[in-house]
């Protein structure tokens, strides 16, 4: 596979940050296998849509992952709720046999995942790209809006996070 | 409850503590696969595109044409006996052969410091070029004179000026235009001379007169030099070897099954492919290029 521009090293970029963003969507996931999927899925149209290759290829890639990753999470949610209804199995993730804390901790973050599949997108990708450790001035290339305007965002998009999470879960300490 | 530092908690609690890498190389490898059957879908579409479009327009009449589908041999000139065709198409027609047939053409007969005697006149870009396009006209054609204004012209500036066609002129005067074997007598009497492309346009664009009169050479003085037209002049009324190279040329179209003008066939690794009528420049384009990324 040839890099189409000059000016835009593919081969580069994929190194530099594969492994950081197939690690983001593992996180929204929960399965890592399909989070190289979902890895591979957004390089592969970063890699046929030209105009995103660039100075913001960054951005674009990362918004891209966190994007397809909220996707697929919303299609598991959809699924288990199918599932509680039918009957059939309830749980998504890795359920081995574990101690009691690491069954809490998967418990946390499985509800966590339900609480970002609930939220407007946009708001959480903007958490999700966060939690990523991109800096204020990626975030705001990556979502395109006015770096002044990203803390404010972000802090809408925690409000809404808690208001989902006490609406699903109740009053946590 | 500081939200920012719960929601930031909530977040860190996604980490799963694994030491899980990526595998960026498998990661790569799946994407080389993609990027592999991505272009193979995208050629079958181009070529299945190409393929259908040019099969429908057999069936469609070009607008700008006088005579929409061409100028068709006549019914006496199908029924007539054929040149001798020395070998079927194979490799012997492609531009080699073509080659060849130029080397019949008759010496200039002017000194040399009067006009430039141009070897393969009829020949036009790199001999290295992938694609070989040999276009049949007849000069007393409408659709064959709309084809050298319209289309002619793009394909010269995108495929053979840049080295991926080289371009051959076939004369194929038909038996109902009275004066069209004059024509070529005189545009490759000029190509001796030197001035094949100016004769050639400008026999196309004043077609409509000296079809009517006959009086070619009145169309050609305004355009060429009075010492390119004695010599034209000179070989026209003396020299029958240019009548061999319009044999040469009709013998080559009649193995390739040629029907109408014009026509253009395409070579490509050893095959021919003939077109008539001639698509528009756009469909033209999309198959050349779909040839080249064949390459």
């Amino acid at each position: 596979m040839e890099t189409r521009e000059a000016s835009f090293d593919f081969e580069a970029f994929f190194h530099a940050h594969y492994q950081r963003i197939a690690r983001a969507i593992g996180r929204v996931v929960g399965d890592h296998a399909r989070a190289e999927e979902i890895a591979v899925e957004a390089f592969w149209k970063l890699w046929r849509n030209p105009r995103a290759q660039g100075e913001k290829a960054g951005g674009w890639v990362y918004r891209t992952a966190v994007r397809l990753a909220l996707n697929e999470l919303r299609r598991q949610a959809r699924s288990t709720r199918y599932e509680l209804l039918s009957g059939r199995v309830v749980y998504h993730g890795r359920q081995s046999p574990t101690p009691e804390e690491a069954h809490a901790a998967t418990e946390r973050r499985e509800q966590v995942r339900r609480v970002l599949a609930a939220l407007d997108p946009r708001q959480a990708e903007l958490l999700l790209l966060r939690s990523s450790g991109l800096r204020y001035g990626e975030l705001a290339a990556a979502i395109d809006v006015n770096p002044a305007s990203v803390g404010t965002l972000i802090g809408r998009a925690q409000q809404a996070f808690r208001k989902e999470y006490l609406k699903q879960y109740g009053e946590t300490t | 409850m500081n939200v920012n530092r719960w929601v930031d908690d909530c977040l860190e609690a996604l980490d799963d503590g694994s030491e899980w890498q990526p595998e960026a190389s498998l990661a790569r490898a799946r994407l080389r696969d993609l990027d592999r059957q991505a272009r193979i879908k995208r050629r079958w579409a181009w070529a299945t595109a190409a393929a259908a479009c040019l099969g429908l327009l057999a069936f469609i009449e070009p607008r700008a044409c006088a005579m929409p589908r061409g100028c068709f041999q006549s019914a006496a000139e199908n029924t007539a006996p054929r040149p001798a065709v020395a070998a079927p198409v194979t490799e012997s027609t492609n531009p080699a052969r073509a080659a060849a047939a130029q080397s019949v053409k008759p010496p200039a007969l002017v000194p040399k410091t009067e006009t430039r005697a141009a070897r393969n006149y009829k020949e036009s870009g790199s001999a290295y070029a992938p694609i070989a396009c040999e276009i049949y006209s007849d000069y007393e054609c409408p659709s064959c004179a709309a084809f050298f204004r319209d289309t002619l012209p793009l394909l010269v500036a995108e495929y053979v000026q840049t080295g991926k066609v080289r371009l051959f002129h076939r004369d194929f005067p038909l038996a109902q235009h009275s004066y069209a074997k004059l024509a070529a007598r005189y545009a490759n009497a000029a190509g001796q001379a030197g001035q094949y492309d100016k004769a050639v346009s400008r026999l196309f664009q004043t077609q409509d007169i000296w079809g009517a009169s006959g009086d070619i050479e009145a169309q050609l003085t305004p355009v060429l030099s009075p010492a390119v037209m004695r010599k034209v002049r000179d070989m026209v009324a003396h020299d029958q070897r240019l009548d061999d190279t319009v044999a040469a040329d009709q013998a080559m179209g009649v193995s390739d099954r040629l029907r109408a003008t014009p026509t253009l066939v395409v070579v490509w690794k050893g095959n021919r492919q003939s077109i008539s009528p001639i698509p528009s420049y756009a469909l033209l384009k999309s198959y050349l290029d779909d040839l080249l990324a064949r390459q």
